[in-house]
């Protein structure tokens, strides 16, 4: 039997130790970004996503929601309250938009999304086709278990087209 | 004329390695796709919480009967008969809990869900309660057990709930006889914070 000349012997082990860089990195890579992270934002400072920048101006709680149009306010689950974010975006660039999705953060990476339309608020909702350059205001609602009320740290602002860390607001100190 | 031959054989030789190699990168990848063959049982009884990653799933409720009713209303009849399972899922790690694919086990027999009234999906802190339906075949129901899974289109090592409905051999007759003519009301999805 003929032995396999070296150089060939070389080059297979060359690719083979290619393929398996490629998979740790790409292994390393999914695990790093598989669990979202976080940069936690100053209080009250503004964090810049997709061409706005979006600020928090107050995050309170509420047992029950008043409706805008009169009717019964909208109460939350039992042992839950509502958490009731108002925020502020200046759209700069008209060739991105933000597509509004907002979590609140709390301990331990805790998430909560938007409660969908408890009631009618008189305040707006987050839009994405927002004027350019004019300063807007929006509220999103959430609901939480009312032992994590005094632990919500802020929204995070979620971006799926970006792999950079997910900038979370946090309300101005009192 | 030989050192030709000899070097065709030889490209031969790494095409078929280089085959057998897809092959066995395709198989890795089905078996990955495929949770169904492989996943950690972990049992518990009616009425006891069972840990889970991310939280606890609970078992509060089991009611036969032949015919199901919505706000009063007839909504289905089976020759066999229905058997609902409140359950009640508890998120007490950071988390969302989704629990989407329920099967109900009697021995071999298999029954998949025959509704899933609302998802089984609570956030960080709260517990959602629904009730999780089967059509079953009367004649074996013996040692039922529910199981419960996440719904996850590629799945690794899967954690599944089994959890036993208290219908034995020994008192199964009972259970016939309790869905002979009765009506199932199917409750709605309550949530609530974990107390």
């Amino acid at each position: 039997m003929k032995l396999l000349p070296l150089p060939r012997i070389l080059f297979a082990v060359a690719a083979l130790a290619a393929v398996l860089i490629y998979l740790i990195w790409w292994a390393t890579y999914a695990a790093i970004h598989f669990n979202e992270r976080y940069t936690i934002r100053p209080p009250g400072a503004a964090a810049e996503v997709q061409g706005a920048s979006i600020r928090l101006l107050s995050l309170v709680r509420a047992g029950e929601l008043g409706d805008a149009k009169g009717g019964s306010p909208a109460l939350p689950e039992p042992g839950a309250v509502w958490v009731v974010a108002e925020l502020e975006t200046v759209r700069q660039d008209p060739g991105k938009e933000f597509y509004c999705e907002l979590v609140l953060l709390g301990p331990q990476e805790r998430k909560w999304t938007e409660a969908v339309d408890p009631v009618t608020r008189s305040a707006p909702h987050c839009e994405t086709d927002n004027p350019v350059g004019q300063p807007v205001r929006f509220e999103s609602v959430f609901m939480v278990p009312a032992r994590y009320t005094d632990q919500l740290i802020g929204i995070a602002l979620n971006d799926a087209s970006s792999a950079a860390r997910t900038p979370v607001v946090t309300p101005p100190q009192q | 004329m030989t050192r030709a031959r000899s070097k065709l054989a030889r490209s031969e030789l790494m095409g078929v390695l280089a085959v057998i190699a897809l092959i066995g990168l395709s198989a890795i990848g089905l078996r990955l796709s495929e949770p169904d063959e492989k996943f950690q049982v972990i049992t518990g009884d009616f009425g006891e919480p069972v840990k889970i990653n991310n939280g606890e799933v609970s078992v509060t409720q089991v009611r036969v009967g032949s015919f199901l009713r919505e706000d009063d209303l007839l909504t289905d009849r089976t020759a066999g008969m229905f058997v609902a399972v409140t359950v009640t899922a508890a998120t007490t790690g950071p988390e969302q809990l989704k629990l989407g694919s329920a099967r109900l086990l009697s021995g071999q027999v298999h029954y998949d869900t025959y509704q899933i009234a609302g998802g089984m999906n609570a956030s960080p802190g709260f517990q959602v309660s629904a009730d999780t339906l089967f059509e079953v075949d009367p004649a074996q129901i013996d040692d039922l057990a529910l199981e419960l899974w996440p719904d996850e289109v590629i799945s690794g090592y899967q954690q599944r709930v089994r959890i036993k409905l208290g219908v034995t051999a020994a008192n199964a007759e009972q259970w016939r006889a309790a869905a002979r003519d009765h009506g199932i009301e199917i409750s709605r999805v309550t949530t609530r914070a974990i107390p």
